[in-house]
């Protein structure tokens, strides 16, 4: 039996990476137990001339269509969105294109500002500092001084100039009077760590980033937890997190990589397995003490599961613009319609994030909002007319959560038989009228870049890249799973840091509130180790 | 991370080139972009079918259907002029449909996949190590914003 670590931490993602790190650097025995494996970015498919395919197969971002045997199903019979993640040291930021806009201070008092949803028991100014400090660990990119978000610490890489993309964005923009901003993106441009070059614009970030540039946790967090003593054990599917008869964590049950039942001690355990995986793991535990799940005597394990839901918006230029170029993902952002306006039709808000458009093979197929081009004599035409020529929205609503859209068990099961997640969720009236106002204003704005031709994706179905609210934070046991430092309610040497712990979801990408929080709970867990592993 | 390079072979020598006279009509080129038949197209989809069980019922299905259609007409597909293929094709698209969409995603993954078809379009091929640099170079002037400085909303205290 190995050795009993201080900290087991569950999943090798943005989150759990960021917990190990900071509590391997405070000198605590941390494990971390990885169902995936390592990956070498040298040998990502960008540096082969098919590298496109991968995108059909072994690289897509649904674990149901990779189906590798570090993946676990996902039952999504009840759902218009698919869940998306990757499974491996990383986690699914191996996939991410690294958009990185923070919460703003209205996100964390939603009840009390809008009437609907909850308020989370802490605040900005409370989480400010792990933002901070998270930016300048992995590397990101931006511009000081939006007035529509607090100031923050200054960026460590400046955002790039304007190419052909940018500027046409900002000229439908800067028609229309609108808020914009280069979004912080976490990708350098100069060499960080050791392996991370800086980024090259290669493109297809979301097939994981070929020279480390993008900031993703197996190049940032992962190795710097090792550094100071970390040990990861890969493909390694915790079945189970075992709880004593004194009702705290003791460790989990793992399938090692041959497969056979393991037991890893632990005086804490962390869980960073994602607003999906957590609660399935969550709710795998089951004990005659904890009959329903571990964690769950608020029954709120599982509930309240948020995406952003997600339009997406196409307009086709008359010029080629090259706008396939470009980290992908992360270029600019117009946060006009943030702030709730009733006038809108709905409370609250959504972003438009404006990226980059489809490469060969996905112009062809009309990945995104295109359409399929047509096959025969007119197809290379159609081709010619649509390829570098296209500007894309993703239109991302914020999700109020709900306690009927969850996380279950499956009757599905993984290759070790473990039951499955299933989810199950339905488009609330109000995320529908937002999606819709920003689908008219997504397409008022490509029209003022000058689209001659406007093609929407009024709620894509593969793009369920967030995954949040499944264990959420509160100060109240009844109604919530973990309170404000990610402490389980019902276990306290268990904690959570991932997107579960989201009480509302803001109209932005996620990660970098969720490694501030998995910083802020390891920072507090390490100042109280002695009392919480007692 | 399993990346591997496609380089089975599942079809037939028939098919094979059955394959090749169909992507020819789906994909026929013009005066900056070859062919299908000028690309690795019809050998890159075979490489995927021996790759991904998943894909060789429908495209089999595809071609088998191409041929009934053709037989029906009294010959082989490859022996007909472009307008009876085409026919041939549009009657296989509404009758298969299934069928005939793997067969074209295929055709399309194989044909813009290949080194020239990429060239052409003036994209790397491979993508790496040359990326895009001019889409991340310069530093943006902050003078850009200063519009959005002077009028956007500030946001909510909370
Ligand atoms: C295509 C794509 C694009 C994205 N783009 C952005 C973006 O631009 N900006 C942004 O902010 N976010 C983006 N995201 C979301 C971002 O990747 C996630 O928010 C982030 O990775 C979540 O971190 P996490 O630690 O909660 O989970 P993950 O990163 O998913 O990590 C969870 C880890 O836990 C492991 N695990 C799960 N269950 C078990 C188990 N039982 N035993 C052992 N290990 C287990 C998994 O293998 C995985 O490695 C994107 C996601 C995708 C898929």
């Amino acid at each position: 039996m190995a050795e009993r670590a201080d900290v087991l931490v569950i999943g090798a993602g943005a989150s759990g990476a960021a917990a190990a790190w900071a509590l391997a650097r405070a000198g605590r025995r941390v494990v971390i137990l990885e169902q995936g494996d390592w990956t070498d970015p040298a040998t990502y498919p960008q540096h082969r001339t098919d590298w496109e395919r991968f995108r059909q197969t072994t690289v897509n971002r649904d674990p149901n269509v990779r189906q590798l045997p570090e993946d676990y199903p996902v039952d999504v019979t009840d759902t218009p969105i698919d869940p998306l993640m990757f499974n491996a040291v990383g986690g699914s930021t191996i996939h991410w294109t690294g958009h990185f806009p923070r919460f703003r201070p209205s996100d964390f008092r939603v009840k009390t500002l809008d009437g609907v949803g909850d308020d989370w028991p802490i605040d900005y100014a409370e989480l400010e500092p792990y933002y901070d400090r998270n930016d300048s660990n992995i590397g990101v990119t931006g511009l000081n001084g939006d007035p529509s978000n607090p100031p923050r610490s200054p960026r460590p890489y400046p955002s790039p100039a304007l190419d052909a993309t940018g500027e046409a964005f900002v000229r439908g923009l800067e028609a229309l009077g609108w808020h914009w901003w280069p979004s912080d993106a976490a990708y350098v441009r100069a060499p960080h760590h050791p392996g991370r070059a800086a980024c090259n614009g290669c493109g297809p970030c979301d097939l994981g980033c070929p020279i480390g540039a993008m900031s993703s946790a197996h190049v940032t967090y992962v190795p710097e937890a090792v550094k100071h003593g970390a040990r990861v054990v890969t493909r390694a599917r915790v079945r189970e997190i075992l709880v004593g008869s004194d009702g705290k964590a003791e460790g989990a049950a793992y399938y090692d990589r041959d497969g056979k039942l393991q037991v890893q001690r632990a005086r804490t355990v962390i869980v960073g397995a994602n607003g999906v995986g957590t609660p399935r793991l969550l709710l795998n535990s089951r004990s005659s003490r904890f009959p329903t799940g571990l964690a769950n005597s608020s029954d709120q394990v599982g509930r309240n599961f948020m995406f952003h839901p997600v339009a997406i918006v196409r307009g086709v230029l008359p010029e080629r613009i090259d706008s396939f170029e470009g980290p992908a993902g992360a270029l600019l952002n117009s946060q006009e319609f943030y702030e709730t306006d009733l006038s809108r039709g709905a409370t609250r808000g959504y972003q438009l994030q404006l990226v980059r458009d489809s490469m060969p093979v996905g112009t062809a197929l009309g990945r995104g909002a295109g359409k399929r081009l047509p096959w025969g004599r007119g197809h290379r035409a159609a081709h010619r007319d649509e390829f570098g020529h296209g500007l894309t929205i993703v239109v991302m609503a914020e999700d109020l959560p709900e306690a009927h859209n969850r996380v279950t068990l499956s009757t599905m099961a993984d290759t070790h038989g473990i039951p499955a997640p299933k989810v199950s969720y339905t488009v609330s009236q109000n995320s529908r009228a937002l999606l819709d106002h920003g689908i008219a204003s997504a397409t008022d704005l490509v029209r003022a870049a000058g689209a001659r031709e406007v093609t929407v994706d009024p709620l894509a179905r593969v793009a369920g890249w967030h995954l949040m609210g499944t264990a959420r934070m509160g100060d109240d046991p009844a109604t919530s799973v973990v309170d404000r430092w990610g402490r389980a309610h019902d276990v306290p040497n268990l904690f959570i840091v991932d997107g579960s712990i989201f009480v509302t979801s803001a109209p932005v990408n996620p990660t970098t509130t969720i490694q501030a929080l998995a910083l802020r709970t390891a920072e507090w867990l390490d100042a109280h180790f002695a009392e919480v592993a007692a | 991370m399993t990346v591997t390079h496609a380089t089975g072979r599942v079809l037939g020598d028939a098919n094979l080139a059955l394959l090749e006279a169909v992507q020819e009509v789906l994909l026929p080129g013009d005066d900056e972009m070859p062919p299908a038949s000028r690309t690795g197209a019809a050998r890159a989809v075979d490489a995927y079918l021996a790759e991904r069980q998943a894909l060789r019922a429908p495209i089999l299905d595809a071609l088998v259907a191409v041929r009934i259609a053709a037989a029906r007409r009294g010959g082989a597909f490859e022996d007909l002029d472009e307008a009876a293929r085409v026919a041939i094709l549009q009657e296989v698209e509404a009758s298969e449909p299934a069928a005939f969409d793997a067969l074209l995603v295929q055709s399309y993954t194989g044909y813009y996949t290949d080194a020239g078809v990429q060239g052409a379009l003036g994209v790397p091929s491979p993508l790496m190590p040359t990326g895009f640099p001019r889409a991340t170079e310069g530093n943006l002037d902050p003078a850009r914003l200063d519009r959005v400085r002077a009028t956007a909303r500030p946001w909510r205290e909370a």
